[in-house]
């Protein structure tokens, strides 16, 4: 039986918050259903592209109907957003752990994201005024809580379309090797150091994730004392918007260190 | 969350062994590791019956070696 968690999304018209949930175990049929809603939104769109000359999203083709089929397997599992019954995100996983690629990781277990896709009109390039943000980032989150239950320490990977590949490498890191050797795709991954941390940080501070990652000493750091002031912040924070004064000093001393190595 | 239920399981002292050395290799418990076990076995079985075959490609010789699944 799934269940349903609260999570927030960011109303684009409005620029407020709003109450959604996040479904953590999709049925075949809630999938179906949603490709219903979905699909006659996406072909109206592609249309108005077509005749505005302007190019499609590579992922156009994407028909979720095909996908809800792999559920009838345990190998996969799909995690959905939802605002007032309406579908507003998929995620399908394969819940057969990959190898990780990563360095230092290699060969730990890792749990690979299949499809990830927010609803038609949530999309810049499908729709002309997109409705709710921050679909993707809430379904990345949950991969990580999954990829933790499983046993996989919050270690995730993906292929990505040449267009997504920004908004990834906002969260995880190009790998040097692909599993998939003829692939044109770009393979990434994300380790639990750097998961929900990382992204924590980038909000606070406003600052590229991709960024913080070298600086939080994933990558190499540059200086230890900036890696010391991110590793004293990391340990503390567990949520960045309720900050105790211990974390907030710890918060203080990082965006310190992070100005001094500027 | 899925509802579970409990099993006993009776293994050989080499099953055992085996289950412990991967739980241990893998980092994961052993109930991860009969699950993984499970979630393979189930797909593996439909796309057989489906007339798909199971292989085995080295990485670099790009070599195949069919894996028989009764």
């Amino acid at each position: 039986m799934s269940e349903r968690r609260p999570i927030r999304l960011l109303d684009r018209s409005t620029g407020e918050l709003v109450n959604a949930f996040l479904i953590d175990e999709v049925s075949k049929e809630q999938v179906f259903a949603a490709h219903g809603v979905w699909q006659p939104y996406r072909e109206k769109a592609l249309r108005r592209l077509r005749v505005q000359k302007i190019s499609w999203p590579e992922h156009w083709h994407w028909d979720w109907s095909q996908k809800a089929r792999k559920l009838d397997f345990l190998a996969y599992r799909c995690i959905g957003v939802e605002h007032h019954d309406e579908m507003q995100g998929l995620m399908m996983l394969s819940t057969i752990h990959r190898q990780s690629r990563w360095r230092g990781h290699e060969g730990k277990p890792t749990i690979y994201i299949e499809y990830i896709e927010s609803a038609p009109w949530n999309l810049a390039a499908l729709a002309e005024s997109p409705k709710f943000a921050g679909i993707g980032t809430r379904l990345l989150e949950a991969a990580v809580e999954f990829s933790v239950q499983e046993g996989c320490a919050g270690r995730l990977a993906l292929h990505s379309l040449p267009q997504s590949e920004t908004f990834y490498r906002r969260y995880m890191t190009e790998t040097a090797v692909d599993p998939v050797s003829d692939s044109f795709l770009t393979y990434f991954e994300m380790t639990a150091d750097q998961a929900p941390t990382i992204r924590r940080l980038a909000d606070v501070l406003r600052l590229p994730a991709s960024q913080l990652l070298v600086l939080s000493g994933n990558v190499s750091a540059p200086n230890e004392k900036v890696h010391k002031a991110a590793v004293q912040f990391a340990a503390r924070i567990h949520e960045a918007e309720k900050l105790n004064p211990e974390q907030a000093k710890a918060l203080r001393d990082f965006v310190q260190a992070l100005m001094e190595a500027a | 969350m899925t509802d579970r239920k409990t099993m006993t399981l009776n293994l050989t002292k080499a099953e055992m062994k085996a289950l412990d050395s991967l739980a241990q290799q893998k980092d994961l418990t052993k109930t991860a590791i009969l699950r993984q076990a499970l979630r393979l076995y189930q797909l593996v079985e439909v796309r057989l019956a489906e007339g798909g075959k199971l292989f085995f490609e080295h990485e670099h010789k790009k070599e195949k070696a069919e894996l028989m699944v009764l």
